[in-house]
């Protein structure tokens, strides 16, 4: 059973991962915490699920429409609300975002609802065995996801001038300037880019979660613990912080209770910081 | 200019009167949640309340008036009570029905009760609500531990001869969203079975809120029993059920004490593999005709009909229990009483008594007197079981003589539940 | 002492007069009449959520407003109020009236024990932690149901009486519940106003500064959160008693946290009219729409609590108070005929009578300070490398050398700022090295500025000059007049309640060391103070420096200004690559050719000078 418990745990992780990345991403480029991270989420959950009730559009291949959709959310969201304040102290991007976050999920109850809604595939349950092991197929697939994103990321944080850009002005903002590089113009792209992947995350979740209104609390919550744990602004971090959590979480809750197992990470969480604020990889730093 | 004027204040002084509230109708109380997490649930029951109240009021009414049902939102604890207080005192309103969740309902009927109104629970099932010795609050459906109880005498009596086993070789296993809901339905469960001597196996509560409940599925797979008991919300459940689908966890009995798992939405997510499942709760779905009056009967096919109409779908389990609960309370116990004091219903709904068949519930209707435990609750309220067939929960199999459908075990791994 | 007290009078006396003072009463006064008057149990219930949430606010405020440390998780003491009162009650028959004591030294005792660590998790992460702390604690709430009834709560059955904290209609709550709240903002008031309340202050707005001043950081945090966390745990009483249930999913609610927190915002953080202010616009105005919109009400509740947050944060940071404060603040003139607050009055403690020249040294000077053998390196570079010399009392030793040669990592070396690798630092005789948290070494007598000054920004010039001496003060009032005495001295006076923000940099230099200035330092140490001021700045800064060292401070100044180190120093030190190179009276040490190759490079050593 244990080795259950631990494919389990890997693949819980590998939703972690995907979800925090682009938190992740969005710190280690212009320090900002989003607390809204979870209502993009949220929100591109809904999209999803409105294209496949209305359009009858299969979640993956909605992917091609949420994840645009996403970026241009992402970057008039940044124009609007972040970027009058991205020199201001981190308690203003706090409340800021935190504000954000109450109202996307005012809008999505008022138009919406508070009651949830999924949507059904013939593929949900799917299910392959190695062994005396099963892996679910779309939970395998959001694993597959969050290591593609990862190193789609890193190619083009390394290749394209954008991405290159990117880190420059994570590393040092007045020099990137100086090398005229448009600050603005490249953190919007940047915001963007990490709502994307949220994007990208809610297309892939729908298929075995449902939608409602305060469905992103539950899964920022989660996104802050591993974010904080891989090390902010790491990418790598956030795929290696999301399997431990993963897995902690998994063994915790058949080892030890499972009303308990969201505590266990919780606590977890509170020690990496009081010992260990930069995270299991150290520095912030946008390899 | 002026004439425009004169003409719009001449129609605004006609429709006027129309929106005042008719002298000879009677303001009752509708608290429920209709926003927030149970909101689907609050509007579902709402749903059967206002067909209640539409049909009493096509019968004439409570004493002549038409019964108004004026809302009020119970979306958290707080706002439960604060609405609840709204309606008493800026609404002038000393008659309710509502609340929906146990909690709510506790809190709010102790508003009540310090008022002095009279409080019908539609549907709201934990014990404690009916412990406080209050004089005004009336629980016409069954309480939590009615049902968990009743589903374990119902493993045990119906179940297990199925498996051809005696219920003390049964190995039960137990999962429950840990909430007063799951809880205190679970315990009652639990209780039952120990007494036939049942081996609980697995008691596993989790947080409905978890975003993975592989580890309680495992857990349980681990245990291996032969029924498990589950108690869900709603999402959760559909997580919960999926995920015991991928681990292959497939007892050969499932059944859910608390109701949630009569939501249509299962059947959209999970198709046949629902098949076989059992769900408790209180509604009068798929009842033999013979087992009820001919008025009893008639009453509930309107209600059928009617929802049916409007909502472009069979009345759901929320929308039954609210019609069940107000309709006992707006055809049987407000009519009996001698006027709509507070005080008179109350001794009406007090010594009202239908037997089995004579209302629309198959259970009949008997309040607990003053100085009993549960002061006000249905002594007789006992709920049903129905099962998954066919792609549909609406098959009654318990209790036998309103039974149309036959209870059909054990229940075959996933995927291979189909019913012709 | 008599002449503290009496001074402590009068000046009580004239506050009261002042139209703030009564004005606030008079408030307060119809507030009880109102809360008297309304029998609608709907408006009583609003009100008494109001004054509840509202005195939530400002416990939270203690903590989050004037400590700068923003909990999210406040709902987590107010739990445990409801909670420990809770069991106390029902297993012990203990009266809620002292049960809400216990549970609010509970929850202080928790908030102390948990937050306390995690003070040293700047900003955010201490957000996170906070979030964390209440996440736990539900969890813990729901899954140890034997003790706590888990998600069924528990209940407290309805006995109507004072002494069960429980009535039949609405007026007794709204009494309890108006009481907590003026009461809370009346202690709030009372820190705020005292010397602790000055230290919070400073420490929020910068901790290093505040550290420099002797000010314990970690233990004024700790204190504020003790107070926060008790009185949010008195609350939890007194909502359990008015609720009649206790359970975990209601009490420890995220948004509950979060709505308390955006009252104080939106009102005003650090200010004791702010949460106030905050909880009575939002929270009727929640209510009733809850009432008449129905459906879509939560939606837009949600929405327009988002839009506010984010709009005053953005647009309006200091709440809605900064808003009416100009128009306050006129009425408040126009009421009492004069300008802002009475100052006090010059009292019986002088100032050091100025001394025309320098005091004879003595035979023996003594040595004040001593560095030897000091090593530093960070990373692979070696900043210092066995630096010695010392400085002597009553002296003004200037420390001079080129950029990067490691003359602030020194001064950081010898206030606790920074570790030394090796190497020893003495003062007054006593071993300070590896010394830590910096304000144990201010405390000792020495003080420093910084290279970039750090002002208290948010506060006035006399609130940044009242946390330097408030630790050293024996009283407010003491510290008040030695306050006083220094903005004379530096030639503050009309500066004294501009914001330290708004001040020009000549101004915040002379700010910066009337702070270090206030703490009465034996030795004080000047980190390039004459950087970036024009020549007649310069000059005044000279004499300023000069006063100074005529009360008997002893000094050790960092300079590039050689003018400066000309007129002032009586003894030089020049660092190069961390190594002393040279030594000796100002006049000689220039022309030192080693000195002047350090400086310039080689070719210039034979330069005139």
């Amino acid at each position: 059973m244990i080795g259950q418990v631990l494919v389990n745990g890997i693949l819980l992780g590998g939703i972690y991962a995907l979800v925090s990345l682009g938190l992740t991403l969005i710190f280690g480029v212009m320090r900002i915490i989003n607390f809204a991270h979870g209502q993009f989420l949220m929100l591109a959950m809904y999209a999803t699920y409105w294209l496949f009730q209305l359009y009858g559009m299969d979640p993956y291949v909605s992917i091609l429409i949420v994840v645009p959709l996403m970026l241009v959310i992402g970057m008039g969201a940044y124009r609007m609300i972040i970027q009058p304040i991205i020199d201001a102290s981190e308690m203003t991007h706090v409340f800021a975002t935190l504000g954000l976050n109450l109202s996307l999920q005012g809008i999505a109850l008022f138009l919406w609802q508070g009651d949830f809604r999924g949507i059904r595939t013939s593929y949900s349950s799917l299910v392959i065995h190695l062994g005396p092991l099963y892996i679910n197929i779309p939970r395998l697939i959001i694993f597959l996801c969050a290591i593609a994103a990862i190193l789609a990321l890193f190619l083009f944080l390394k290749k394209t001038y954008t991405g290159k850009a990117i880190r420059a002005s994570a590393q040092k903002r007045v020099a990137a300037q100086l090398m005229g590089v448009n600050l603005s113009k490249i953190y919007m792209i940047a915001f963007g880019i990490g709502i994307a992947i949220v994007g990208l995350t809610g297309a892939v979740l729908m298929p075995i979660y449902e939608v409602f209104p305060s469905v992103g609390s539950l899964f920022a919550l989660v996104a802050f613990v591993v974010v904080v744990l891989g090390g902010l602004g790491n990418l790598g971090g956030a795929l290696v912080g999301g399997i431990v959590i993963g897995v902690v979480e998994s063994v915790s809750g058949v080892f030890i209770a499972p009303a308990l197992k969201e505590g266990v990470y919780f606590i977890i969480f509170v020690i990496i910081l009081l010992l260990r604020p930069t995270g299991i990889f150290g520095k912030a730093v946008i390899r | 200019m002026k004439r425009f004027y004169f003409l719009s204040f001449a129609l605004i002084l006609t429709i006027l009167p129309f929106q005042a509230v008719a002298q000879d109708s009677v303001k009752i109380g509708c608290v429920l949640p209709y926003t927030g997490a149970l909101a689907w649930q609050g509007q579902e029951t709402f749903r059967g309340v206002q067909l209640a109240a539409e049909m009493q009021n096509k019968r004439g009414g409570v004493h002549g008036k038409k019964i108004v049902l004026v809302k009020g939102d119970s979306e958290t604890l707080k706002t439960a009570v604060t609405e609840t207080e709204r309606l008493i005192n800026m609404e002038g309103i000393k008659i309710f029905a509502g609340w929906y969740s146990s909690s709510r309902a506790k809190v709010a009927t102790t508003v009540t009760e310090k008022y002095g109104a009279i409080a019908c629970i539609v549907i709201a099932v934990a014990d404690d609500i009916t412990e406080r010795g209050y004089k005004y609050v009336f629980q016409p459906q069954g309480r939590a531990t009615l049902w968990g109880e009743l589903s374990a005498e119902f493993v045990g009596k119906e179940a297990a001869p199925k498996l051809g086993k005696k219920p003390s070789d049964l190995k039960v296993a137990i999962a429950y969203e840990d909430s007063d809901f799951g809880t205190s339905i679970s315990v009652a469960f639990a209780r039952k079975a120990k007494e036939y001597q049942m081996n609980i196996v697995a008691q596993e509560p989790y947080s409905l809120s978890a975003l993975d409940l592989s580890p309680v599925v495992l857990r349980i797979k681990q245990a291996n029993p032969d029924v498990l008991a589950l108690t869900p919300y709603v999402r959760d459940g559909i997580l919960f059920l999926q995920q015991a689908k991928d681990a292959g966890l497939s007892p050969k009995v499932l059944i859910c004490p608390g109701g949630p798992l009569a939501n249509d939405v299962f059947g959209e997510k999970l198709g046949d593999d629902m098949n076989y499942m059992l769900v408790t709760t209180c509604a009068s779905h798929d009842v033999r005709k013979e087992a009820f009056q001919p008025e009893a009967w008639q009453a509930l096919q309107e209600f059928v009909e009617r929802y049916t109409k409007e909502f472009k779908k069979p009345p759901t389990n929320d929308a039954y229990h609210g019609f069940q609960g107000a309709w006992t309370f707006f055809h049987y116990g407000l009519p009996r009483a001698k006027s709509l004091t507070p005080d008179d219903i109350e001794k009406s709904m007090r010594s009202l008594v239908l037997k089995p068949g004579e209302n629309i519930t198959t259970f009949g209707y008997q309040a607990a007197p003053m100085g009993h435990k549960n002061a006000g609750a249905n002594l007789i309220g006992h709920p049903n079981v129905f099962q998954w067939q066919k792609g549909s929960i609406g098959h009654l199999v318990y209790p036998k003589e309103f039974a149309k459908s036959q209870l059909m075990l054990p229940m075959p791994a996933w995927g291979q539940r189909a019913m012709k | 002492m008599r002449e503290n007290r009496s001074m402590a009078i009068r000046y009580i006396l004239e506050e009261i007069r002042h139209p703030k003072a009564y004005l606030t009463l008079i408030a307060v006064g119809v507030l009880y009449i109102v809360v008297l008057s309304v029998k609608n149990p709907y408006w009583g219930d609003i009100l008494t959520m109001t004054f509840l949430l509202g005195a939530l606010s400002l416990s939270w405020n203690i903590l989050g407003g004037y400590g700068g440390q923003f909990s999210l998780g406040h709902a987590g003491f107010f739990g445990i109020g409801a909670y420990t009162s809770t069991l106390l009650l029902i297993h012990y028959q203990i009266s809620p009236w002292i049960g809400m004591l216990l549970g609010g030294g509970l929850a202080a005792l928790i908030g102390g024990l948990i937050f306390y660590p995690c003070f040293r998790l700047k900003g955010i992460f201490f957000c996170l932690a906070t979030l964390a702390f209440q996440e736990v604690v539900k969890i813990a709430a729901v899954h140890f149901r034997g003790l706590t009834g888990g998600a069924m709560g528990i209940s407290i059955p309805f006995k109507a009486g004072l002494a069960n904290m429980m009535f039949q209609g609405k007026t007794g709550y709204m009494l309890i519940a108006l009481s907590f709240m003026i009461i809370i903002a009346l202690v709030t008031l009372v820190m705020a106003r005292s010397r602790f309340g000055y230290k919070l202050v400073a420490l929020r707005e910068d901790e290093d500064a505040t550290e420099t001043l002797g000010i314990s950081t970690s233990r004024c945090k700790l204190l504020a959160a003790m107070i926060s966390a008790f009185f949010a745990g008195c609350l939890g009483t007194f909502y359990a008693h008015y609720s009649t249930l206790v359970d975990p999913y209601s009490i420890f609610d995220m948004m509950l946290s979060v709505e308390f927190v955006i009252f104080a915002i939106l009102g005003g953080v650090g200010t004791v009219l702010g949460p106030i202010l905050g909880a009575f616009a939002l929270v009727p105005i929640d209510a009733l729409m809850r009432g008449y919109l129905g459906q879509g009400q939560q939606g837009v509740s949600f929405f327009a609590y988002g839009m506010l947050l984010t709009g005053v944060v953005i647009f309006l940071p200091q709440g809605i108070l900064s808003w009416i404060s100009s128009p306050l603040n006129r009425l408040m003139e126009a009421l009492s005929g004069e300008k802002t607050r009475p100052e006090p009055r010059a009292g019986k403690i002088e100032p050091q009578a100025e001394r025309a020249e320098k005091p004879s040294r003595s035979m023996q000077p003594t040595s004040i300070l001593e560095i030897a053998g000091l090593d530093k390196s960070f990373g692979g570079l070696k900043v210092i490398q066995c630096l010695d010399f010392h400085v002597r009392e009553g002296e003004i030793v200037g420390l001079i050398g080129p950029n990067g040669a490691g003359k602030t990592t020194c001064f950081n070396l010898i206030t606790g700022f920074e570790e030394a690798d090796a190497g020893r630092i003495l003062f007054k005789g006593e071993d300070i090295t590896g010394l830590k948290p910096p304000n144990r070494i201010s405390k000792k007598g020495v003080a420093r500025t910084f290279q970039i000054v750090k002002p208290l920004a948010g506060l006035t010039v006399t609130e940044n000059i009242l946390a330097g001496a408030a630790e050293r003060a024996g009283s407010i009032h003491e510290a008040r007049m030695k306050s006083r005495n220094i903005v004379d001295l530096l030639g503050l006076w009309e500066f004294r309640d501009i914001k330290a923000s708004s001040l020009t940099l000549g101004g915040r230099k002379r700010l910066e060391l009337a702070k270090a200035l206030a703490t009465e330092p034996t030795l004080l140490l000047l980190d390039e103070v004459m950087a970036g001021l024009n020549p007649t700045e310069v000059e005044q800064a000279i004499q300023l420096i000069k006063k100074i060292s005529n009360r008997g401070i002893t000094l050790l100044v960092i300079e590039h200004v050689m003018k400066a180190v000309m007129s002032l120093a009586d003894r030089v030190v020049v660092i190069h690559h961390g190594q002393k190179i040279c030594e000796g009276r100002p006049q000689d040490v220039i022309r030192d050719p080693g000195v002047i190759e350090a400086y310039l490079g080689k070719g210039y050593q034979y330069a005139e000078g």
